[in-house]
């Protein structure tokens, strides 16, 4: 075969397979098989030499064309697929919406216990487990709430079909926890409460609780003010004020309400602290020294604090939810906003 | 309690306005939730708190006012001469106490020629204030007297009472009697009742009786002071469902020293509004006062309670203020107390009443200085892998749900799943809440169920919450963590992909990222039968050889149990298992040396070979070359024989040791197309 035909031969090749390339990978790949360092094209230059004489103008001006067709044919292609790209990006219209994926959410009540448990956990309380199922010893008794008394009354109670009861409160961690572990104690604890409540805006047969409590050799009931206070400008903003009232708790002794200024109205009295100015959140107090003695810890060494506070109030406060239902219907379009 | 700001200002001997008088009452514990100005008067919701029996009248409010207010307190004359006061057990009327445990006390009082009558306007109107509507003025003033002073009076028409007498006993059973509400009630022993010569004519400290009760024509009365065993009250109201204002007073028990006074006090208005005279003298049967008790207080208990040094001075000043007669013996304090503060017992009560009049607000506060313990065998160890679920599931795009615990029996019916080893409630509310769920399953469908009313139309949700199973061994209710995952409907789709339905597959992956980042390589997925599940979907998770959950698509009569039309793909695994199998600690593995190389395989072959059957003969037949094998086409239909697909893999070649050339790549690829062929009947495309 004629070296002229040869170099034909590519031509018609190439062409082919240019104009064939479907994306611009492909039009690479083509470039490298004639253009490329081991080309086709490449070889013909080298294997020029050996061309007779007379046809070596012929042949070389035929080379050069080729490469520059080459040349331009790849070029021309890669500007088709180039414009195609343009095309989908629909003239670079960057108003076009983004392509989203879905971003899920975690229950505001379950980011409200994290992040209550989180400030808490700085201040080195620990996260512990208690069960929900109880006896009367560890939701009553040893919490200082004998049978037949009028401190009874608040506690009305769900009992299941072995004589067990679902606990009214949380605290019944601290009997458990005090139990097994000695001093200096400073743990917390998360979990559900149900008190036989009929539903409605404001109220539910269970709900989640919070509780925390210290104890060691010196805790004053200035610590526990210290350490709520602590809380309530972590959680709920260095601003708000904290007011300490007396109030009757059987396992704490002094006990107090806590309330927190109205964070929306700044205290002056709004409709979610109904014109009051203030916002009642937590129970607390010192642990009541019969309390101590039920799980034989010695009051006259040791003294500690309490606390308790509802999770579902406090979330609702925080999100300015105003029906405790919205928590347990768990409609995407509410759960998605937190 | 309901409490008239006019009424209280009686007490107070100085003046003092309604807005510091909330305040005061607020920051000592007496909190006041709610005000309403009722014909002038301001009338205060106070909520008493139950160790707090004293302060159920307007006289115990004054008494806190004064001691936080400074303000000393002014009483009647009959009630001040009358305090601590015992009379004598033979009066003008015979009364016997046959049972001195549930009647520890019992005055009777007669007065005659009252004319009964409406009340007057100043009597009507404070009862209005308390919530109370008028009856007659005999009636009125049983009740005002009860407000003022907490001791629960009833007044009898005395010449109903058959033989003029009083015996108070247990009821006989099969007694009964009518009350004044109108309702006939039926007795037993476990009922105290106060009985004439013949019948009960009154429920002790609950009801008076309607033969009995005060008539316009009534004209001689009997007035009643009493004290009843609280238990004994609380039961026989348990018992009968009744209640009142005595009642509740009986139930947290009422002041030993002002059972005469009130009478006193109840004489002296009826004289003033109905007339008469009190007839021969009252009769005070029972036991006598108790002496009052005495407390002492070390002096250095207070600071170490509550974080201040107060002075030994202002200690008994409060004390002072609080009538405890205080007396200071070097570094103790004793007190005598009241016979009113039933509350107070122990030096720690003492150091409460310090802190509450010295002012909460004026406890410093302080961080403590904490002691870390090393390890607490409560703590909560699962928390960071539940948080790490919660995280890799929201990263996915699902909703996390919360539900309630308490479920209906129908709704565990409905899933299908097993009734036995149910906890169920005692004393249900409902039947909506009537037993601890044993499943999370049924509350995600009631949840998938509401959104898709709501035409929410993709729903990608989980729960973490605990389920309830009645251990038979050990006769207790175990607690046991699970993870729930419901998935439904429809992904939208854009300007650049299509809309398509959510499917199984969509779950299997959810929960293959799960797995793998939990467990790795320690679990497995097979086949089996659930009582919820689609048959030949239910998949059964097993982590290291012990099934920890399943999931599929619901069975469409479950899902339409729930009133779901739609398909729906549901998971429930149980973390018990997973989170000891669990390895959140991670080890990094060397990034690959050596690069690796794809090759692509499109093969056709009987519909029934299983995908995990075809990756089990390529990973057989090229071992540890292979390092991925992944489909990334599926095709059944036209130009395909029917009962076989076409299926399209991209296999990834890599050497830990070197690098793969291509003849030896090429090598084992055709091993793998051979193997193929040979064993499972594939014919290479």
């Amino acid at each position: 075969m004629k070296f002229i035909d040869k170099l034909k031969d590519i031509e018609k090749i190439a062409i082919k397979e240019i104009s064939d390339s479907s994306n611009v990978e492909e039009l690479e790949n083509a470039k490298v098989k004639y253009l490329g360092r081991k080309g086709a094209v490449t070889d013909a230059i080298k294997g020029i030499k050996n061309v007779p004489k007379k046809d070596k103008p012929e042949a070389g001006m035929f080379i050069n064309k080729l490469k520059q067709k080459i040349t331009v044919l790849l070029e021309v292609r890669e500007k088709d697929f180039r414009s195609k790209e343009t095309t989908i990006f629909e003239n670079n219209d960057i108003t076009l919406p983004g392509i989203k994926r879905e971003l899920g959410h975690s229950h505001p009540l379950v980011k409200t216990t994290q992040e209550i448990i989180e400030i808490f956990g700085k201040m080195g309380f620990k996260a512990v487990e208690s069960p929900e199922i109880e006896t009367e010893y560890y939701n009553f008794e040893a919490l200082n709430i004998p049978k037949n008394h009028p401190s009874r009354e608040t506690f009305h109670t769900f009992y299941i079909e072995n004589g067990n009861l679902l606990r009214s409160q949380t605290s019944t961690s601290q009997i458990r926890v005090m139990e097994k572990e000695k001093p200096p104690i400073q743990v917390i604890h998360a979990g559900k409460v149900y008190r036989p409540d009929a539903v409605d805006a404001s109220h539910s047969f269970m709900f989640y609780q919070i509780e925390g409590f210290m104890v060691d050799k010196g805790i004053q009931f200035s610590d526990l003010k210290g350490v709520l206070e602590r809380f309530a400008k972590e959680y709920f903003g260095d601003s708000v004020k904290m007011r300490f009232r007396p109030h009757f708790f059987p396992f704490t002794e002094p006990s107090a309400e806590v309330d927190i200024s109205c964070f929306i109205c700044g205290g002056k009295g709004c409709r979610v602290c109904s014109h009051k100015g203030w916002l009642e959140v937590l129970g607390s107090g010192m642990i009541n020294p019969r309390v101590f003695e039920f799980v034989k810890i010695d009051p006259a060494i040791y003294t500690g604090f309490a606390f308790g506070m509802g999770v579902d109030r406090i979330c609702m406060l925080k999100y300015g939810i105003d029906d405790i239902r919205l928590l347990y219907e768990n409609d995407v379009r509410f759960l998605k906003q937190f | 309690m309901r409490v008239s700001f006019d009424w209280l200002k009686d007490f107070m001997d100085g003046k003092i306005d309604v807005t510091k008088t909330q305040s005061f009452l607020t920051m000592t514990g007496l909190e006041i939730t709610s005000m309403a100005d009722i014909e002038g008067d301001h009338v205060m919701e106070i909520e008493v708190t139950p160790n707090r029996p004293d302060c159920l009248s307007i006289l115990g409010i004054a008494r806190e006012l004064s001691a936080a207010s400074g303000i000393s307190i002014k009483l009647p004359d009959s009630i001040r001469k009358n305090f601590m006061r015992k009379g004598n057990a033979r009066g003008g009327v015979k009364i016997e106490i046959l049972d001195k445990h549930a009647c520890s006390r019992y005055v009777g009082c007669i007065m005659k020629n009252v004319k009964v009558g409406p009340s007057p306007k100043w009597l009507a109107q404070r009862l209005n204030a308390m919530g109370v509507r008028s009856v007659n003025n005999i009636v009125d003033i049983t009740n005002y007297a009860l407000f003022e002073l907490g001791q629960p009076l009833h007044a009898f028409d005395l010449d109903k009472l058959e033989g003029k007498r009083i015996i108070v006993r247990r009821a006989k059973k099969g007694e009964s009697i009518i009350t004044i509400d109108g309702i006939t009630r039926t007795l037993d022993p476990n009922v105290l009742v106060i009985a004439d010569a013949l019948r009960p004519v009154a429920i002790a400290g609950i009801m008076g009786g309607k033969d009995t009760e005060i008539t316009a024509d009534t004209k001689n009365i009997l007035i009643e002071s009493a004290c009843f065993n609280p238990v004994v009250i609380r039961k026989a109201c348990r018992q009968l469902g009744a209640a009142s204002e005595s009642s509740y007073r009986f139930e947290r028990g009422v002041d030993q020293a002002m059972i005469f006074a009130s009478s006193v006090r109840a004489q002296e208005l009826i004289k003033e509004t109905a007339g008469g005279k009190s007839a021969g003298k009252m009769s005070d049967v029972g036991i006598g006062i108790e002496k009052e008790k005495e407390i002492s207080l070390s002096l250095g208990e207070v600071a170490r309670i509550l974080g201040i040094d107060i002075s030994p001075e202002k200690i008994k000043d409060i004390f002072k203020k609080l009538n405890l007669n205080p007396v200071r013996k070097k570094d103790k304090i004793f007190v005598t107390v009241p016979s009113y503060r039933q509350d107070l017992n122990k030096d720690i009560d003492l150091i409460e009443e310090i802190a509450r009049f010295y002012g909460y607000d004026k406890v410093p506060s302080r961080l403590p200085f904490f002691t870390p313990q090393k390890t607490y065998q409560l703590e909560k160890k699962t928390l960071s892998l539940e948080n790490e679920i919660r995280h890799i599931l929201c990263g996915m795009g699902l909703n996390e749900i919360m539900t309630y615990s308490l479920t209906s029996r129908n709704s565990i019916e409905r899933l299908g799943v097993s009734l036995e080893n149910l906890v169920s409630l005692k004393n249900p509310m409902s039947s909506q809440q009537e037993i601890m769920r044993p499943s999370l399953l049924s509350e995600m469908l009631e949840v998938l169920n509401w959104n898709l009313n709501r035409r929410n139309t993709l729903l990608q949700l989980f729960e973490l919450n605990k389920v309830y199973i009645m251990n038979k061994a050990t006769g207790q209710a175990d607690e046991v963590m699970h993870l729930s995952i419901g998935i439904c409907g429809n992904k939208p789709g854009n300007w650049k992909e299509k809309s398509r339905d959510l499917d199984f597959f969509d779950l299997k992956g959810i929960i293959e990222i799960l797995m793998e980042h939990l467990v790795a390589r320690n679990y497995r997925i097979e086949k089996t039968e659930h009582p919820s599940l689609k048959e030949n979907i239910a998949t059964v998770i097993i982590v290291n050889g012990k099934a920890c959950g399943v999931f599929g698509e619901v069975k469409e009569d479950v899902a339409r149990r729930f009133d779901i039309k739609r398909k729906v793909y549901i998971a429930e695994i149980s973390l018990n298992d997973l989170f000891a199998s669990a390895n959140l600690k991670k080890t990094f593995i060397a990034l690959p040396k050596y690069p690796s190389i794809k090759r692509d395989i499109a093969i056709l072959l009987d519909d029934t070979i299983t995908a995990s059957s075809i990756y089990d003969v390529i990973k057989e037949e090229a071992r540890e070359l292979v390092k991925s094998v992944d489909v990334f086409d599926l095709y059944k239909g036209q130009q395909i024989e029917v009962g076989k697909k076409s299926l399209a893999y991209t296999i990834e070649y890599r050497s830990d040791e070197r690098t793969l050339n291509d003849k030896e790549v090429n090598d084992i690829h055709k091993k793998v197309q051979e193997a193929l062929t040979k064993r499972l009947g594939a014919q290479i495309r």
